[in-house]
């Protein structure tokens, strides 16, 4: 920024001044543009008029109920306190400039107790306190007016022989309004966070249950991966000695087929209920998802994990339709997809019955790890297999680690479908590490 | 809490034996036991665990163990981290809030779940995103969380130039960052190049590093633009290089595989090679030629410890291949005949 040196003419003076209002403006834009996150955005906001421009500052945002105030600044603006609206009714300069909108430029007598001093301005009594510390001379309030609305006041102070001139107000304002519609996009970016994050709780993959002799582990990315949701799902549901473990797909496009999928995983959860067979699961699923959402394909797995009464072998009952593939993985390296009847519809469910031991793992992958596509290709179901042979023995944790690293490491940055894969891991009883 | 005590050397090899025979329960059980006898979470991760995991890269290194044993070793460290985090006492305050996260192309989550405990126990809310992140989804996070700071840990070379796009999409939004981890090296220089606000070598460094930084940062400035479209045109030609010279440098020869190195040959040849590409786009990124000169040493020691013979002449051998694909590339070629 440039600085006109002392002794300067007027001229070069004013130039200068000019310019580091017109910095001001801009930086206050590039600056809030950066974030949509209101806190953030204050902080930056207060951070830049503090540097030069003010000597003090503070922020005041109506919350999404319309109702409250969250306040920001003075010396420490991380420390973030709200008010009730309605005690902004003994500020009288604060409530009017909330009104009309209208800047508020008071001369301040800081031992003058009247309402239109910093008490009608700052509603907050430490905040209040801090300001009349500084001794100020000049306070200006600017309302955060913005698409016809105001949303909140920017207060500024300045000490003695600083006080506002005509062109700081205008480009104090004009900092304001700049701010104000920054703030207001993140007031809309939190209310959509807000009402999504409720959604994305109910569409997120659950926590796998941690099982007496046996240990699951899974590897999800979602296509769209910033949002963690999508089309394909998993979940693990019932007791040590019978437990369901589930893994699908639902065809369609990113996150528009997560709802569909969060119905596909309580059908289960609601037909094992009644059944825990792979046979009866299945179809009694199909025939819910078909009422709810027949326009939908689903590719599924369900597999009823029964464990032996000392723990150490497990027989697993699985049926499955449409692209998933349950793999056996041998603790002594030998991996083999595992065998269903031929079915002439691939979307008709077939059945399996397997007995697994010790370190054994069953790994189930839903159409998006085989069908990856990077540079050199298509990942494959041969380099998956590959690859789980040599993670045989190692757990299901490893896998699921190395399967996921492996996959995107190939895939280098290119798009994706979702990226599932369930591992089952049959361990001795007393482990579950 | 009661008085901190020590660790002591014995515990600190009791934890290695664990993380030696791969037994997770075991590990647990020691940091458990050292947790209840009151030893410091922070001095435990720094003094037990994060050493543990040195040796554990040493021994890949050394031709002892494979990938997949060095994976199945790490979940003895990750179970040792989930015994702290379960015997966490709750949070006392809150000085802020931290998002913790590795890049692209880092898949070790281990450190960044470490350094997340070690900040958790020292006050600070946390948000682990953990290894693989991509800018998007970090971006997400800065937007909706709006944090204190980002952490970055980063291992390996090929993970820096996420990094550096996570300090500027925290930077943009005005967060500070802090980074840390091997590809960062010994001091800072590397953290300054990329834009970092602090640097920290360990859990306990990265809490100072924390309390001292800005609430507020700058946007970091743009890489000049000949050096950005040099790594870009690097990074697409990254695949066929790695292809060019993997069908021209062997250099196991005609040695068939031996069955006490648990990888295969082709696989610690192509480590090799891709490496030390990464560490050309690394060492252009950070202006630190030092990457170079240890990518080389590291190259050289990996061949000698399976056995192959003039380990370093193999090394300089990649080296010369590499620089006869660099001719393009003006800066990584001036570098390449300066440095090697």
């Amino acid at each position: 920024m440039v600085r006109p040196a002392p002794g300067e003419p007027v001229e070069q003076r004013l130039l200068a001044t000019a310019r580091r209002r017109s910095t001001l403006i801009s930086e206050v834009s590039s600056a809030m543009a950066g974030s949509l996150n209101i806190r953030r955005s204050v902080l930056r906001l207060l951070d830049i008029v503090c540097a030069e421009f003010a000597d003090w500052a503070m922020l005041g945002l109506l919350d999404s109920s319309g109702l409250r105030v969250d306040l920001y600044g003075g010396a420490d603006p991380r420390n973030l306190t709200d008010i009730s609206l309605s005690e902004l009714n003994d500020q009288r300069s604060l409530q009017a400039l909330m009104q009309t909108g209208e800047t508020e430029l008071l001369h301040v007598v800081v031992d003058n107790p009247t309402p239109d001093g910093l008490d009608g301005l700052i509603p907050h009594a430490a905040l209040r306190e801090e300001a009349k510390q500084l001794r100020p001379a000049d306070a200006l309030g600017l309302a955060l007016l913005t698409r016809g609305a105001v949303i909140g006041f920017l207060v500024l102070l300045r000490g003695e022989g600083r006080g506002f001139t005509v062109r700081d107000v205008a480009a104090a304002e004009e900092v304001a309004r700049r701010a104000a519609m920054s703030l207001d996009s993140a007031r809309l970016y939190r209310a959509r966070v807000e009402l999504t994050s409720a959604l994305q709780t109910a569409l997120r993959p659950p926590a796998l249950p941690k099982t007496p002799g046996l240990r699951l582990a899974a590897t999800y990315r979602a296509a769209a991966e910033h949002l963690d949701i999508g089309g394909d799902f998993y979940d693990a549901f019932g007791t040590p000695e019978d437990l369901s473990v589930v893994c699908g797909s639902v065809r369609g496009p990113g996150i528009t087929s997560a709802p569909a999928a969060i119905q596909a995983r309580q059908s289960v959860r609601t037909a094992a209920r009644f059944s825990r067979r792979p046979d009866s699961v299945l179809g009694a699923t199909a025939d819910a998802l078909h009422l709810e959402v027949p326009d939908v394909e689903v590719s599924l797995c369900y597999a009823r994990v029964q464990l032996s009464p000392g723990g150490g072998h497990a027989t697993i009952d699985i049926g499955k339709n449409g692209d998933v593939r349950p793999i056996l993985v041998g603790t002594d390296g030998v991996v083999r997809p595992v065998e269903f009847p031929e079915l002439a519809d691939p979307y008709a469910s077939s059945y399996a019955r397997i007995e697994v031991e010790r370190g054994d793992l069953l790994l189930v992958v839903t159409g998006g790890i085989p069908g990856a596509v990077g540079p050199a290709g298509s990942y494959g179901l041969d380099r998956l297999l590959r690859l789980a042979g040599r993670y045989a023995g190692t757990g299901a944790l490893v896998l699921a680690e190395a399967l996921e690293q492996d996959v995107v490491d190939f895939i280098d940055g290119s798009g994706h479908e979702d990226l599932l894969a369930l591992i089952v891991e049959c361990g001795p009883l007393g482990d579950n590490e | 809490m009661g008085p901190v005590t020590a660790v002591a050397p014995a515990d600190v090899e009791e934890f290695a034996d664990a993380v030696t025979a791969m037994d997770a329960a075991a590990g647990r059980a020691v940091v458990g036991r050292l947790l209840a006898d009151g030893a410091d979470p922070v001095g435990l991760i720094d003094q037990v665990i994060v050493p543990s995991q040195r040796e554990v890269g040493l021994r890949w290194q050394q031709g002892e163990w494979s990938v997949a044993q060095q994976h199945a070793a790490t979940e003895v460290a990750l179970a040792a981290a989930d015994e702290v985090r379960r015997q966490l006492p709750p949070m006392a305050r809150r000085r802020g809030h931290v998002l913790l996260a590795c890049a692209e192309r880092e898949w070790h989550a281990l450190p960044v779940t470490l350094i997340g405990l070690a900040i958790r126990a020292a006050g600070w809310e946390t948000t682990v995103l953990g290894a693989g992140v991509s800018p998007l989804r970090l971006g997400r996070y800065l937007h909706e969380l709006g944090p204190d700071a980002t952490a970055i840990s980063c291992s390996v070379l090929a993970g820096l130039p996420t990094s550096r796009r996570f300090i500027e999409a925290s930077s943009a939004a005005g967060v500070p960052t802090v980074v840390g981890g091997a590809a960062f090296g010994q001091d800072a220089r590397r953290a300054d190049a990329l834009g970092a606000t602090a640097w920290a070598s360990s859990a306990r460094g990265a809490i100072h590093a924390l309390e001292g930084l800005p609430l507020v940062v700058p946007p970091v400035g743009n890489l000049p633009r000949e050096l950005a479209a040099e790594l870009a045109a690097l990074r697409e030609q990254h695949p066929s290089m790695l292809m060019t010279i993997g069908a021209r440098w062997q250099p196991f020869g005609a040695q068939p595989p031996e069955p006490r190195y648990p990888d295969s040959p082709a696989e610690v040849a192509r480590d090799c090679i891709d490496q030390t590409l990464h560490a050309v786009s690394a060492a252009l990124l950070t202006d630190d030629p030092t990457v170079l000169t240890e990518t080389r040493a590291w190259v050289t020691a990996v061949l000698a410890a399976r056995g192959v013979g003039s380990a370093p002449e193999r090394a300089g051998e990649l080296v010369t291949l590499l620089g006869a694909l660099m001719r393009e590339y003006p800066r990584a070629d001036a570098l390449l005949s300066e440095q090697w």
